[in-house]
Parts: structure tokens; C-alpha cells; sequence
């Protein structure tokens, strides 16, 4: 803005108004390059405070920059854009300045001093008399004006601190804290006095600082409150951990400060010595009593103001508090929503240590190749504290870089913040080289992530000193939390240079994770065709709230809006108005959320395709393209928005026809990919490619083929690979089509090219060509392509049953394009199934004792997927050939009318192959499986267990494959013969291989079976952790990234261990359908008799169980149907009646309850499995959808502003919700997979959800009831269990929410104790949480005392469900009270509450609950309750707040009755009450003390009936009357009461009536 | 729009009974109290008086539903009494009391309008 320079330099000499409007006018400017650099373009308070400005004196003919108003788009290149002054926080911008604004700035130092104070004037002139400068606070002439502040880094942040003591609205604090004091104290408690003055003071002005932003409405304060924090941080986040708790402080006021910074520039001037002198000084002068006193009181200070860090519950307060130390997200201040705000009260300590961990990279510093630079260069600046806070001088303005934001310009590097910045730099080589270093870092970033994920997950988090770097808070730093560099992106693609757009779009390509997500995505199609790909957008869980028992694993939301997304669209629907109303801050915002939402709010597709067009270098053009892939796999807003973005995909199939004729170009493997991740995402635009003959366009060079494997192979090595991977990208989107059921007509075009590919090829030829991989993976693809085909075949037998013409009918008659294929299908199959002509396979097959060398697990486990794949295709076809394999549940078996050749012809291959071990068997000796060879399920199972994950997965796919088949032919072989003649079939299977056929082939291999699952099941227990990680965020956390690196640790959901995990699930599943739940030992047992003694063979079957739960927990989105399956085998009602027995034995076994009958019909247990089942596929499976009031409610509170609600409002409704027929992708949103870890405890918690009261079901309480039947058995299986795997499922979950899910059973009814059974049952789980409540406090009492310390005695932490739980809570007690008629286990439930390791506020919403309603006396007596009755007196209760409510129930007369009743509240009461009152030595409490025997014995005077009661009080805790210390001790009680009652005569002579009596 | 009408607050239907009684048949001296058309102002007070009869174990009041205007009383007593009597006697005291409140308000009242009218 070179207009507006000469007029501000025309005013600058005249009045301190005009100056004092300069400076406003440099703060103004300096906002939009503070860290969050375009939020000054666009905030929107800004151009009203200009108004405001101008109406005290700045002349109207000064424009103020106007921000623009536009979406983003619209991209400022710098030499055409507005200019404004440039700015020393934006170095880049000043430096792009012309001399003459250089001039000024030198200018202004001089009468600098004078200008900075007035712009606080402006706003608040009352408190101008209290302004006071502070410019020479160290001696050193240090510059004052903001102008100088802009100019460097380093001075702005003294000069901040001048305004903020400066800043008048300090006065509005409440809290006036005599600091002196404190700084005394904390003086005395650490000797690093100018360390802890750094610390006391500073965050206390950022408060102040933050306040008074609330206090001046207006866009400035806020914006340079932010930099004035961002500036704190940055130095401040290296110094260690102390500080954090300082933060908080925010009493203060200004004249404190003043006193504060006078100490401050004088401490600064002294060397260790003199500050050590002079402290000793000070503590020689003073009395050493008083010392101890400001000693202790420095720590409580220190300690309560932890407290209000975690306690602090008002909104702003938070923010003030948390910002400091995190203020990477402080950009989210600008927000005036707060949506910010409500995000922090998921601030539990993860969080925090989280949020620490984040901001310690803000310091660190990066070469030019992405390595972190090391602790020597970096640590000896960091640490010295003093050098870095330092102001420029004449000395060290050498120093002054000009590209550097902040910190120290002095070191060696880059932080991430200064690479961003230096992307807008002027000169395009430094844009470029800015560019390249952000795509090292990220890179690194990724790399290290993965190779964390890689080495091992137990690893992780066990000790981050080991890797210095802490790269996951590196990656969520560089994404998270502020928006600058998707921003710096979006405007780096707009360059004009080719270098540096191709910078851009490499650090795209990384911050889109593409590379790593590609290669999941790579491995998971790998498997069959069921497995579904995911979207990447990141996600939140809703949160929990009462409705649903609190329960968490609610369902998954998008972070961004898919609304906001693409803006436009409803812009073009809606008037022109709300065009307006989109700003740049709503792109921020979005990004933040989101950084790929983000780049395609700001138009990144069209300029994508504005590239693309203009014919650009083949690596931009390939960078390209997979950027757009990344996009598609966003979400399906995304991929709806490039199927709709003008002549984009026009552009990209040209790319493609291009290059068609020559050789093919590695973009085409790109257009292909995208062609596909788009057909994949939407259904209808898969279509749309088929009708407008892309598909055909694409698919054209299959019509080019290799009339011989010679001649590819001929065609060179990287020719090969080249079209390699073009044909499976070609093969897998003809796949997509085939999926969706287009396409397959094509078939017999492609079928005679395809068998070039499908037969077992020249072995030798390959290898020593070094094509093996190339040419499996053209192979592997085929035959997934031909399962998809076989999936679509019409069943074979499906017109026979009903005509019943079973001769003559062959294969080929009604179907003919598919069924007439089948034949030449399997025959190929099958040449892949002879293992010994299979290279490495069948040397390692051949001999046992060979070990499994490392150096070919490459080509193993290329030719592992190739039979894996062929595996699946053979099950796909026989899945076809015996449809109807569901009926075997229904117990129906029906018959096959006539057996198709292939099956047992593939039964007897896999059985002549050695695929199984049939050795085991007892009914049959085969001498045929010598011991010398393996089976190939062995060496499976053996590469399973190497650490490779290409071989570790496909062999665990191979597993699963091979066990469906093995399943399929023997049902079909069974259903065959069970049509034809039993004897004429046995007949013709009179070899051996037929016998075994004939038995089955699952049945003959049983014994190795049962190895493979429980060698996998011993591998899953170690993987069930996995995704549980996942929720570690809330909505907007600190690592918005999409795909890889996404929410978790370590790549958490998107990383090859989950795939891994979730393949072995399955694999243990499809076992499981085979070998049954239960030990077939243990089922005549329970039979036999229900009270035998437990024995250890029985413990596999509760492996079994146990192992179940865990898979439960592995299913991702999109495994519905796999859960259902696990449930099916789980909620059988043979398990529930094994559950049973072990409960059974338990009861008898411990004689808790002996009084309990523990008997359960087969009807009980078969109900218990029927509403379990459906319960819980109803709770967890059934996915979001909306109803059509729903979405007429949404489009009536439609507003303009599209992100104010946070409602997810879907803009295409359009089209139907449902993936199955609408897309191959699974999305994360709307539904809720994966399973929190207590999921099962939905059942019980049924009873309390709020919505069903109205519409309360019988059957609710079934559920219940079956609910905790279930969670019994497990938790007494867990007991049995435990000693064999620590880490259960079930032990695993808090114990909070197994009490909770206890108490939501009761909070809307007490149903469930009507019956006896459950009650009992209900009974008995209370007792067993009973026993860990004290098992826990005992591991408390007995740890060390240091460790007491920092570990908290609150083990119950019931807050840790929801926050607003004492409201839960207060609404238990209303139940007790209202309905229970004092049924005693009700009252355990809820004396549970007043358990001494429950937090402290919820156990005091309790007990003011309870005293108000009059329900303290219907507690059962302590002896009753859960647990020992110690955990409720011990230790004695030290709060104040908790005390006096004691004492208030006590007066009130509420106790009363319970001291008749002998009530746990009673007791409690007047235990905690007398340790306070005869046991309180210390000074501060002695007041306390007395005010609260006062109030006791007034009452008493009123109340002479109640003698009684005070005399418990004072003979707690104390033995019979025959103790000969009980005398002594009674008598000192009573002098204690007597000093206490402070010479008040009733009370005394109350006293005197009681002493005769004790 | 469907909501109940608003009389329905107030007005029993016909057919059936003010208050109906249920006893308990799990615990001895105890039964439920259902008390069509009101709410807490009565449930509480209800509640608190029965807290002060030393006859009466548990006694406490439960809207079910915001939309079901009806409140249950639940009373257990001690063999002494029973949940009838100690539920007479507590509305009988309460009457007692009210009309004593009103009692002495009125006098009041009028004590105060004498002296306005002496004033004068």
C-alpha cells in the first residue's frame, strides 16, 4: 500500500494523536505477518476498530488496508497486490520494502519511546495517570516504539511487555496478590532467581494481556495479543516443564507489574554471586519463622495454581490459562465462536503433555535437509536464556535476519515457523529452497513415524529419550495447529516460477501423506475383493453424552463440515449476498481442521487443472496427479468435488491418450489410479466413465498385448515394470467396474490376453530377468480380478433344485459368457496349486529343517499373493458352485444334486500338495505326508511369524484363503454325498487322498488347525491395542493430517500393523467357524456335571472366548458383517451356558454368596444369547443415518454462516447413504467402529439411557438383565485367566466404568433388582469390584512414599467419563431416593461414591445430593458397603468444602436417623469430623477447626436429644472405656473442644454437662 | 402442536382415582402412592413431612415422565405404623400446618390494617 506511506509519514512529526495513530496503525499492519499471517488480512473485527480509530483522530484520508473479502482463490502475487508497510515480524514483506520505508523505520527510534504507550491510551484513557515507562528497565538503551518492534523479532517481545504493563486493563483484575511474597518464596524455594522471575512475571502479562483483549473487543488486541504470546512461547517452550504451572497466573495488577519489572531490571543487572548475596542478606534480616511461612505458602501458591489449571472450568479463564502453552492453536483465538474454547475441556493430562510436546517443536531447528540439528548447535543458545531474550543492539543488529520470524536468527537452521515464512519471500530461489526444506522436514517426518510404526508398537512410547526427535509431535506440529503452512502452500502453487511450483507440490505431495497411504492402500488391495477401501479424511468421535449411558465410541464425524468444503456450491443455490460473508478466515479455519479441506477450499483443483493444461515437466505432472489421487481419497465431498471441477478429468484422460501409442509414461499408471480411487468413491461416476467411453479409452492398450512372455521380457527391465504396474492399475479399475457390476462383458475381450498372465510361467526365465515381482503382480491382479468376476456368476444350482434335472445339465447353458469360462478358470487355477513346480516354495516345503532365508522373502511373498489370490478365486467360483452355505446355521442342510468335477479335483490337489498336514489324524495313516516335508500351512505359519509385513501379510491372506476353500470343499463334498447314494459315492473315493476327501479335509488336518489358531490367537492378543489408540484427540487436535499420521501414534489406523492385525482377525475367524468356540472336552464337562473343579485344559476355551473379545476390538470401519460373524460365534448359547458354569464353580469355589442359588435353564442361557446378539448389532453396527425430519430440521436452520453450527449437515443427500450399492469405499463418519474397550457394558447401561425411558421396551430389561449376566462371566473368566495374560480385555478397562455401567443400570429404575437372579448376580459383580477397589488401594499404600506423591490416590477418577459426571451422579442419588425403599444394594451402589479414592468433587456432589434429599440415613452401614470399609475413612479428609458439608448435615439434623440406622454416612461423618477436630495441629487449620466446633455444639445446645450423637463424635476412633489410655485421651478431646469454643459460656457449660458422661 | 393440552395438567380424568395405592409386595410396609395431576410442589412437601414422622423408614417422590402428570409416593414405615397411616397422618399434619401459616398470616394481616387504620 505505497498510498497510505507518505501521508503516515506527514503526520508522524506533528501530535502525539497522530503518532499515537501511527503506532496503532504499525500494530495493525505488524497483525497480518504475526504467526498467524493471514488471519490479520482477514479479520473481521479489524476494519471496525479502524472506524473506531478514526472517529478519535486519525484523519479519514489515511486508508486503512482493506481486507478482502473473497474466498480464497484469488491469489496476491506480492509485486501486484496491496502493499503495506513492511513489518519486522514479517521480515520478507520488509525486505521486499523500498528504501524509503527502510528510512522510516530508523526514523522513528528516536521519538520512538514516546509513541508506543498511547495506542493503550486510546482505548482506556482512565488509566493513563497509571502509565508508567519502563524503557530503560536494563540499562541498555533499548528502543520503545512498535515500529522498532516490527522491525526485529527479538525487541518486539520487551516491547510487548511494555504495553502490557503498561496496558490499563490490567486494573480490571480482580485479584491483587502481594507479589513481593511471592517472588520472596519462590526465591526461597529455587536458587535460579532471575530463571523463576522470568517465569513469575511473564506469563502474568500475558494474562493481563489476554484479558484485556476480552476487554477491547476490537481485532487488534486479540491479533497482538496472540503475537505477544507466540513470542512468549517461543522462548518460553524450551525452558522446561516449570513454567507451565505459572501460567495461570493471571491476578495481577499493574502496579505489581511495575514493582515486578523494577525487580526484573535489577536482578538482571546482577551476577549469580550478588543475587545469592542479596538473598542471603534478605534471610538474615528476617525472622526464620516467617521465612518457613512464605516458604510453604510459595509452594501452595504453586500447587493451587496447578489446581485451577485443571479446574478452571469458565471458557476464558481456560483459554488464558492454556494458551501460553500451547498457543500454537492461539490462532484459534481469533475465532469468535470459541469453537477453540470448547475443545480444551477435553484438557485432561494427555492432552497437556500432548499439547507440551507439539510446542517443543516450534524450537526446533532443521538443516536444509530436514535433520533436526543437533542438541550441541541448538541446546547452547536455547539455554541461554539471556542471550535469547536479549534486544538487539549495537552490538549484535548484525544478527538481524531478515528472514527470520523469531527466535534466535543467530543459529544455525531453520525452525518450521521460518520456513513457512520464508516461502513468501521474495526471491523465488528462497521460495524454492524454503519449499524444499518443508518437504524434507515432512518427509523426515513421515519416515521416522513409519519406521516407529515398523519397529514395533510396544516399543513405542516406552522411552522418547532414546530417538531425540520427537517426530510424531514434529509431523502434528507441522499440520496442526496453525493454519500457515497449508496457507504458504496454496500461494506457493500460484508462483510463476517452475522451480518453485515444483516444490510446492512435492511438500503437497508429502503433507498429503500420499506416498505412505499409497502403499496401504497398495497392500490392502492386495486382498481379496471384500476388503473395502477407507476414505482418509480425519474424523472425531461425538461426543458422549448421557443419552447413550456415556458411554464413549460414539459415531465418527468428519472434522470439517463436508459443507464447508466446497462453498460454492451453495453459494450458487443461495443468494449473492452470502458471498460476502466467506473469508479468508473461514479458509484458515478449515485448514486447520483439515489441511486437505483446506487446499481444496482454496481452489487448489482448479489451479491443478489450470497446471495440468499447460502441458507441464512429467514429474510435475505426475506430482500432480497425485495430489488430485490424495484429494479423491479425502472424503466423498472431495471426490465429488474433482468429478465436478471443470474440465479436470478432460484434461487428465488426454494426458493419458497422449501417451498411449508410445511407451507407457508413468502418468498414465497416475490416471488410471485416480480413474479408479474415483470409481471406487461413487458409484454414479464409475458409471458415467463406462457410458462415456473412458473406460474403453483407458483399458486400449490391453488390445496391444505381449504375444509371448519372451517378448515382454524383452522389452526391458523398465519397460516391464512400467507396464507392470500400468496393467494392475488397468486390472484393478476394470475390477472396480466389475464390483459395481459394469463392464463384465468386456471379458471375452480381455479373457485370451489375461491367460498369457494366468498360467505358471518359465520360472527360471523370470528370475534371472529379475521380473518375478512384475510379473506375480500382473498375475495376483488377474485373479483377483476373475474372483470379482465369480462373485458375479449366477449360482450354479440355483435353476437345478427346482427343476430337478440334474443329468444333461452342463455348466454352460443358461450363462453362457461366465460359467463356459469357469472351466479354463479353475484349470489354470489349479496349475498354480502343484507346490512343487513353484520355485522357493517348494524348497522350502521340501524340507523341514531348512530355515527361512532372509534374503528371499521378497519373491516368497510375491508368490505367496499369487497363490493366495488364486486361492480366493477358486473360493469365489465354489462359493458359486454351493450357494447355499448360510443355511448350515439354520441346521438345514441341503444337498448338492451332483458334485462339479473341479471341486474335488481341487480338493485332491490341495491334499497331493501337502497344503495340509493330515498327519495328526488318528483315524487314518498316510504315508503319503512324510514327516520330512512341511505343509505349506506350516510355512505359513512360520513366515507368518517373520518380521517382514509383505511376507507376514500375504501369508496370513494365504492362511485364510486356504482354510475357506478346505471349508467349502468339504461342504460341498458332504452335500453331495448326502444327495447321491452314500455307498456309490464312498466308492469312488477309494484312494487315500479320496478317503481323506471323503472324511474332510478339515477334519483331517484338525490338529494343525488348532495350532494355527492358537498360535494367531497368542498374535492378536499382542495387537488388540492397536486402534484403541485412536480416539487420543478430539475435533480440531493438534494433528488434522489425513491417512498416515492421522490422529494416533504412529500412524495409528492407516500403518501396516492394523492391516496386519485385522487380517489375522479374520484368519482366526474363518478358524473359529471351523473349530467351534468351545473345547469340545469342556462341552461334556459342563454337561456332566456343573460343580467339578475347574482344570487348566479348560482355560482354552476361555482363551478362545477372551481371544474373540479381542478381535472385537480390531474391526475397523467397514467390518460390520466380520463383526456380526464374531458376535454370532461369541453370543452362542452354549458360550453363555459356559459362562454360566464357570460362574457356577466360582460361587462355589469363593462361598461369597452361598445363599445364592445359581441356577440358569438352557432357556435363561438362550435368551441371554439372543438379546445380547441383537443388542449390541443394534448399538454399535447400525450406522448414521438421518431421517427425513432430520434433514428438513437441518435445512431450516441452514444458515449463511456455514460454520457456525456444529451439526454435520450432509450436502448430498442426494444420493442414498448406503455404501453397499452406492461406492467400494468405506467412510469413517456415521458410523462407530471401531469399538471403544467396554463396549460390551452397553447392555447394562440400556437401562439408564435417558431417550428410551418414554418408549421403555420390555425388553430393555432382558437386555439388561443378560447384560450383566455376560459381564459376570467374564469378569470370573478374567479371574481365572488372568495369571495366563496380563492384559485382558476385560481387566484391561477401568474400573470406573465397570462401577459406572453399575450405576447407569440403576439410574432411571431399579428393574433390574426386582428379579433375584440379576440382583444376586448384580450383587456379586459389586463385591468382585469390591475386592479390586481394595486390591488397588493396597498397591497405593504399599508403593513408595516418593511415588505417593506424584501418583494420585484418586482411583476412582470418575471424571474421566464426562466431565458434567457429578451431575450424573446428584441424578443417581434423586433415584435412590425416590424409589429404592433403602434396598440395600442400591445403596452400595451408591455409598461406592463416597469411597475416600473417588475424586473429590463428585464426592461431594453426592453428599449434598444425598443430605438434601433426606437420603443419607438409607445407606447400609459400613461393613455392607463395597469394599473395606477402611478405603472410606482412610486417609482422613483434609478438604475444607467436603468438611463443612459434613458439618452441615450434621447441624441440620439429617444425620440423625442415620446414627440410628448406623449408616455408612453417619460413620464417615463423624470419623472425618473428629480426626479434624482432635487431630488438627497445624496453624492454618486451628481456625477452621474452631469454627467448626462452634457450629457443632450451637447445634447440640438446641438439640439436648441428640447427646448421643456428640458423643460418638467424641469418642471416635477410640477403643472401650476399659483402654487405659482412653481416659487421658477422652480428656483431651474434651480441653480440645474446650479452647476451641473461645469462652463462650453456653457452649462451655454444654461441655461441663458432657464430661461426667465420657 | 401435539402437545397435551394444557388442563390436563390439572384436571383428573374421569374414571379415575386422585390417589391410588399399590402396596409392595417385597417389603413389608411398603407401598407406592400414585397421585394424579401433581408434581413436585406437592411430591416435596409430601416428602419432607413424611421425613419427620420417626414411624416412617423411606419415603420419597418420583416424576416419571415431564409428560405424565402424576407423581408416585413411595412409604416404607416400621411395623408401628403403616404406609396408609403414616400417609394420612402427613397429609393431615400438613393441612394442620398450612392452615395454621394461614392462620397466623391473616392475623397478621389484619394486625397490620389495624394499625394502617389507627393511623389514620
Amino acid at each position: 500500500m505505497e498510498s497510505d506511506k507518505p501521508p503516515a509519514k506527514g503526520y508522524r512529526t506533528d501530535q502525539k494523536s497522530t503518532r499515537s495513530s501511527i503506532a496503532l496503525k504499525k500494530i495493525v499492519h505488524e497483525l497480518h505477518h504475526v504467526p498467524g499471517l493471514v488471519g490479520g488480512i482477514v479479520e473481521k473485527g479489524f476494519s471496525s476498530s479502524g472506524n473506531g480509530n478514526s472517529s478519535t483522530g486519525i484523519p479519514s484520508t489515511i486508508p486503512l488496508p482493506r481486507p478482502t473479502v473473497f474466498p480464497f482463490p484469488v491469489a496476491r502475487r506480492r509485486s501486484h497486490g496491496p502493499h503495506w508497510t513492511p513489518l519486522g515480524s514479517a521480515p520478507i514483506e520488509a525486505e521486499e520494502g523500498d528504501m524509503e520505508e527502510d528510512k522510516d523505520e530508523t526514523d522513528y527510534d528516536p521519538i520512538a519511546s514516546y509513541a508506543n504507550p498511547i495506542e493503550r491510551k486510546e482505548k482506556k484513557p482512565l488509566d493513563f495517570s497509571k502509565w508508567k515507562e519502563f524503557v530503560s528497565q536494563d540499562g541498555i538503551s533499548l528502543p520503545q516504539s512498535n515500529n522498532v518492534a516490527k522491525a526485529d523479532a527479538g525487541r518486539k517481545r520487551e516491547v510487548k511487555k511494555s504495553i502490557v504493563l503498561n496496558s490499563p486493563s490490567s486494573t480490571s483484575n480482580s485479584v491483587c496478590k502481594p507479589e513481593k511474597d511471592q517472588i520472596l518464596s519462590s526465591e526461597l524455594m529455587n536458587g535460579s532467581v532471575s530463571k523463576k522471575f522470568m517465569l513469575t512475571t511473564e506469563p502474568k502479562s500475558l494474562a493481563s494481556k489476554l484479558e484485556s483483549e476480552e476487554a477491547d473487543e476490537s481485532g487488534v488486541g486479540s491479533a497482538s495479543a496472540i503475537s505477544s504470546i507466540a513470542a512468549w512461547t517461543d522462548k518460553g517452550s524450551d525452558r522446561g516443564d516449570i513454567e507451565k504451572s505459572e501460567v495461570n497466573c493471571h491476578g495481577s495488577s499493574s502496579f505489581m507489574d511495575d514493582i515486578d519489572a523494577e525487580n526484573l531490571s535489577l536482578l538482571k543487572n546482577m551476577s549469580a554471586e550478588e543475587i545469592s548475596e542479596a538473598q542471603n542478606e534478605i534471610l538474615d534480616k528476617m525472622n526464620p519463622s516467617v521465612i518457613e511461612m512464605l516458604k510453604k505458602r510459595g509452594q501452595s501458591k504453586l500447587r493451587s495454581r496447578k489446581v485451577i489449571g485443571q479446574e478452571e472450568s469458565d471458557g476464558r479463564q481456560k483459554v488464558s490459562s492454556i494458551k501460553p502453552v500451547d498457543s500454537g492453536k492461539s490462532a484459534r483465538l481469533v475465532d469468535p465462536s470459541g469453537v477453540w474454547t470448547s475443545k480444551i475441556e477435553s484438557n485432561n493430562s494427555s492432552w497437556k503433555s500432548w499439547s507440551e510436546r507439539v510446542e517443543k517443536v516450534r524450537s526446533l531447528r532443521f538443516s536444509l535437509d530436514g535433520d533436526v540439528l543437533g542438541a550441541d548447535s541448538t541446546h547452547n543458545i536455547l539455554n541461554g536464556g539471556g542471550s535469547k531474550v536479549r534486544p538487539y543492539n549495537a552490538e549484535n543488529v548484525t544478527e538481524r535476519d531478515l528472514l527470520r520470524t523469531e527466535g534466535d536468527p543467530a543459529a544455525a537452521g531453520y525452525t518450521i515457523n521460518e520456513a513457512v515464512a520464508l516461502t513468501r519471500s521474495m526471491i523465488p530461489g528462497q521460495r524454492a529452497i524454503a519449499l524444499h526444506l518443508i518437504v524434507s522436514i515432512l518427509n523426515k517426518a513421515l519416515c521416522n513415524l513409519q519406521q516407529m510404526d515398523n519397529d514395533s508398537h510396544h516399543v513405542r512410547g516406552k522411552n522418547p529419550s532414546d530417538n531425540l526427535v520427537d517426530w510424531q509431535a514434529v509431523w502434528a506440529f507441522a499440520l496442526g495447529p496453525e493454519p500457515q503452512m497449508t496457507i504458504s502452500l496454496r500461494i506457493a502453487l500460484d508462483d510463476n516460477h517452475d522451480s518453485v511450483v515444483l516444490a510446492c507440490v512435492k511438500a503437497i505431495q508429502s503433507i498429503l501423506c500420499f506416498d505412505i497411504n499409497e502403499n496401504f492402500f497398495d497392500f490392502s488391495e492386495k486382498f481379496t475383493t471384500s476388503k473395502k477401501n477407507t476414505f482418509t479424511a480425519p474424523v472425531f468421535r461425538s461426543r458422549p453424552d448421557i443419552d447413550g449411558g456415556f458411554l464413549h465410541g460414539g459415531y465418527w464425524k468428519y472434522n470439517t463440515k463436508s459443507s464447508n468444503i466446497l462453498p460454492n456450491n451453495d453459494q450458487h443455490n443461495e443468494d449473492d449476498e452470502s458471498e460476502g460473508n466467506h473469508t479468508i478466515q473461514d479458509d484458515i479455519f478449515v485448514s486447520e481442521q483439515d489441511v486437505a479441506a483446506g487446499l481444496v477450499r482454496m481452489g487448489i483443483l482448479p489451479r491443478i487443472c489450470c497446471l495440468l493444461e499447460m502441458d507441464p515437466l512429467a514429474v510435475l505432472e505426475e506430482s500432480l496427479l497425485s495430489i488430485v489421487v490424495a484429494i479423491a481419497r479425502h472424503s466423498p465431498t472431495c471426490a465429488d468435488a474433482i468429478w465436478k471441477c471443470p474440465s479436470l478429468i478432460q484434461t487428465v484422460v488426454k494426458i493419458f491418450t497422449k501417451h498411449v501409442l508410445g511407451e507407457p509414461y508413468p502418468s498414465q499408471i497416475k490416471v488410471v489410479l485416480l480413474l479408479k480411487v474415483l470409481s471406487e468413491a461413487n458409484k454414479q461416476i464409475c458409471w458415467d466413465f463406462v457410458k462415456c467411453g473412458l473406460f474403453q479409452q483407458v483399458m486400449l492398450n490391453w488390445c496391444k498385448p505381449f504375444s509371448s512372455l519372451e517378448r515382454w521380457m524383452e522389452s526391458g527391465r523398465e519397460n516391464c515394470k512400467l507396464t507392470s504396474a500400468l496393467m494392475v492399475q488397468q486390472l484393478r479399475l476394470w475390477k472396480v467396474c466389475i464390483q459395481y457390476g459394469f463392464c463384465i462383458t468386456h471379458f471375452t475381450d480381455f479373457f485370451t490376453d489375461l491367460c498369457l498372465w494366468l498360467s505358471p510361467p518359465m520360472f527360471n526365465k523370470l528370475i534371472g530377468n529379475n521380473l518375478l515381482s512384475e510379473f506375480t503382480s500382473i498375475t495376483r491382479e488377474a485373479y483377483l480380478v476373475l474372483e470379482a468376476l465369480a462373485e458375479k456368476l449366477p449360482a450354479l444350482h440355483a435353476g437345478e433344485q427346482i427343476n430337478n434335472q440334474s443329468i444333461g445339465f452342463s455348466d454352460d447353458t443358461s450363462e453362457a459368457w461366465s460359467w463356459s469360462h469357469v472351466g479354463s478358470m479353475v484349470d489354470m487355477a489349479v496349475s498354480w496349486l502343484q507346490l512343487r513346480d513353484i520355485p522357493y516354495i517348494c524348497s522350502l516345503t521340501s524340507d523341514s529343517k531348512k530355515n527361512v532365508n532372509h534374503l528371499e522373502f521378497a519373491s516368497i511373498s510375491c508368490i505367496i499373493w499369487v497363490i493366495s489370490a488364486v486361492l480366493h478365486m477358486l473360493c469365489g467360483v465354489f462359493h458359486k458352485v454351493a450357494p447355499n452355505i448360510h443355511d448350515e446355521l439354520d441346521h438345514k442342510i441341503t444337498s448338492l444334486p451332483r458334485l462339479s468335477k473341479s471341486v474335488p479335483n481341487v480338493g485332491l490337489n490341495l491334499i497331493k500338495n501337502g497344503f495340509l498336514n493330515f498327519s495328526g489324524s488318528s483315524k487314518l495313516v498316510f504315508e503319503a505326508c512324510s514327516t520330512e516335508t512341511r505343509s505349506l500351512v506350516n510355512l505359513l505359519c512360520l513366515l507368518r511369524q517373520q518380521g517382514d509385513f509383505d511376507v507376514s501379510l500375504s501369508s496370513s491372506s494365504c492362511l485364510h484363503a486356504l482354510v475357506q476353500l478346505a471349508l467349502l470343499i468339504d461342504d460341498s463334498v458332504k452335500r453331495a454325498r448326502n444327495f447321491n447314494d452314500t455307498q456309490s459315492f464312498s466308492e469312488s473315493m477309494s484312494g487315500l487322498h479320496e478317503k481323506i476327501l471323503n472324511v474332510g479335509l478339515i477334519k483331517s488336518a484338525h490338529n494343525e488347525l488348532e495350532e494355527v489358531l492358537s498360535m494367531f490367537m497368542d498374535v492378536v492378543s499382542s495387537e488388540q491395542q492397536i486402534l484403541q489408540s485412536l480416539e487420543m484427540f478430539d475435533r480440531g487436535g493438534p494433528a488434522p493430517g489425513i491417512g498416515f499420521g492421522w490422529g494416533s501414534c504412529g500412524g495409528g489406523f492407516w500403518s501396516l500393523n492394523v492391516l496386519l492385525a485385522q487380517t489375522d482377525a479374520r484368519l482366526i475367524l474363518s478358524l473359529l467357524h471351523n473349530i467351534s468356540v468351545i473345547f469340545e472336552h469342556d462341552q461334556t464337562q459342563i454337561k456332566a456335571t456343573e460343580s467339578v473343579s475347574y482344570q487348566p485344559d479348560q482355560m482354552l476355551t476361555l482363551q478362545r472366548i477372551d481371544s474373540t473379545l479381542r478381535l472385537s476390538l480390531l474391526a475397523g470401519p467397514g467390518d460390520e458383517t466380520i463383526l456380526e460373524k464374531t458376535w454370532d460365534y461369541l453370543f452362542q448359547a452354549s458360550v453363555m451356558k459356559y459362562l454360566g458354569s464357570f460362574v457356577a464353580q466360582y460361587l462355589c469355589h469363593t462361598k461369597v454368596s452361598s445363599s445364592f442359588d445359581w441356577h440358569y435353564g438352557d432357556d435363561d442361557y438362550y435368551l441371554f444369547s439372543k438379546m445380547l446378539d441383537s443388542h449390541y448389532k443394534e448399538r454399535w453396527l447400525i450406522a448414521k443415518r438421518k431421517t427425513i425430519s432430520e434433514m428438513n430440521n437441518n435445512k431450516r436452520y441452514k444458515t449463511r454462516h456455514a460454520l457456525e453450527t456444529i451439526q454435520e449437515i450432509e450436502p448430498h443427500s442426494g444420493f442414498s447413504r448406503d455404501q453397499a450399492t452406492n461406492a467400494l469405499m468405506v467412510e469413517w463418519a456415521h458410523q462407530r467402529l471401531p469399538l471403544p474397550m467396554h463396549w460390551f457394558l452397553s447392555a447394562i447401561c440400556i437401562m439408564g439411557d435417558a431417550r428410551r425411558i418414554s418408549t421403555c421396551l420390555p425388553t430393555d430389561l432382558d437386555v439388561a438383565k443378560s447384560g450383566l449376566f455376560f459381564l459376570l462371566g467374564l469378569e470370573v473368566s478374567s479371574i481365572y485367566l488372568c495369571s495366563s495374560s496380563a492384559e485382558s480385555p476385560i481387566s484391561g478397562i477401568p474400573l470406573i466404568w465397570k462401577l459406572h455401567a453399575l450405576s447407569m443400570a440403576l439410574s432411571q429404575n431399579m428393574d433390574v433388582l426386582m428379579e433375584e437372579k440379576s440382583m444376586d448376580i448384580f450383587k456379586t459383580l459389586q463385591d468382585i469390584y469390591g475386592q479390586h477397589i481394595d486390591e488397588k488401594l493396597q498397591g497405593f499404600t504399599n508403593s513408595l512414599p516418593e511415588t505417593k506423591n506424584t501418583v494420585s490416590l484418586e482411583i476412582l477418577n470418575f471424571r474421566a467419563i464426562h466431565d458434567s459426571y457429578s451431575t450424573f451422579v446428584e441424578h443417581v442419588a434423586e433415584q435412590f431416593c425416590a424409589l429404592s425403599y433403602g434396598d440395600i444394594i442400591y445403596g452400595r451402589q451408591v455409598a461406592v461414591y463416597l469411597h475416600r479414592t473417588v475424586e473429590p468433587t463428585i464426592r461431594l456432589s453426592m453428599w449434598n445430593a444425598l443430605s438434601n434429599l433426606g437420603g443419607l440415613e438409607l445407606l447400609p452401614p459400613i461393613e455392607m458397603c463395597i469394599a473395606n470399609a477402611e478405603g472410606y475413612l482412610e486417609p482422613v479428609e483434609d478438604r475444607e468444602d467436603i468438611l463443612e458439608s459434613y458439618s452441615k448435615s450434621w447441624t441440620s439434623g439429617i444425620l440423625t436417623k442415620a446414627a440410628l440406622r448406623g449408616s455408612i454416612s453417619f460413620t464417615i461423618a463423624a470419623h472425618h469430623l473428629s480426626s479434624c477436630l482432635f487431630n488438627t495441629n497445624t496453624p492454618q487449620k486451628v481456625a477452621f477447626r474452631n469454627k467448626l466446633v462452634k457450629t457443632l455444639l450451637r447445634s447440640h445446645l438446641q438439640k439436648p436429644q441428640e447427646e448421643a450423637m456428640l458423643l460418638s463424635l467424641l469418642r471416635n476412633g477410640l477403643t472401650t472405656s476399659e483402654d487405659p489410655t482412653y481416659k487421658s485421651e477422652a480428656a483431651r478431646r474434651l480441653t480440645v473442644l474446650k479452647e476451641a469454643c473461645g469462652g463462650n459460656y453456653s457452649l462451655l457449660a454444654l461441655l461441663e454437662k458432657l464430661e461426667p458422661l465420657v | 402442536m401435539n402437545a397435551p393440552d394444557r388442563y390436563e395438567r390439572f384436571v383428573v380424568p374421569e374414571g379415575t382415582k386422585k390417589v391410588s395405592y399399590e402396596r409392595d409386595t417385597k417389603i413389608v410396609n411398603a407401598a407406592a402412592f400414585t397421585i394424579e395431576r401433581e408434581e413436585h410442589t406437592v411430591g416435596n412437601i409430601l416428602r419432607m413431612q413424611l421425613h419427620r414422622d420417626p414411624n416412617v423408614l423411606f419415603a420419597g417422590y418420583k416424576l416419571p415422565h415431564p409428560l405424565q402428570y402424576k407423581i408416585i409416593v413411595r412409604i416404607q414405615t416400621t411395623s408401628q405404623s403403616s404406609p396408609t397411616q403414616a400417609y394420612t397422618q402427613a397429609i393431615d399434619d400438613l393441612d394442620k400446618e398450612l392452615d395454621y401459616l394461614k392462620k397466623s398470616f391473616e392475623d397478621e394481616k389484619n394486625r397490620e390494617d389495624e394499625k394502617l387504620r389507627q393511623g389514620y
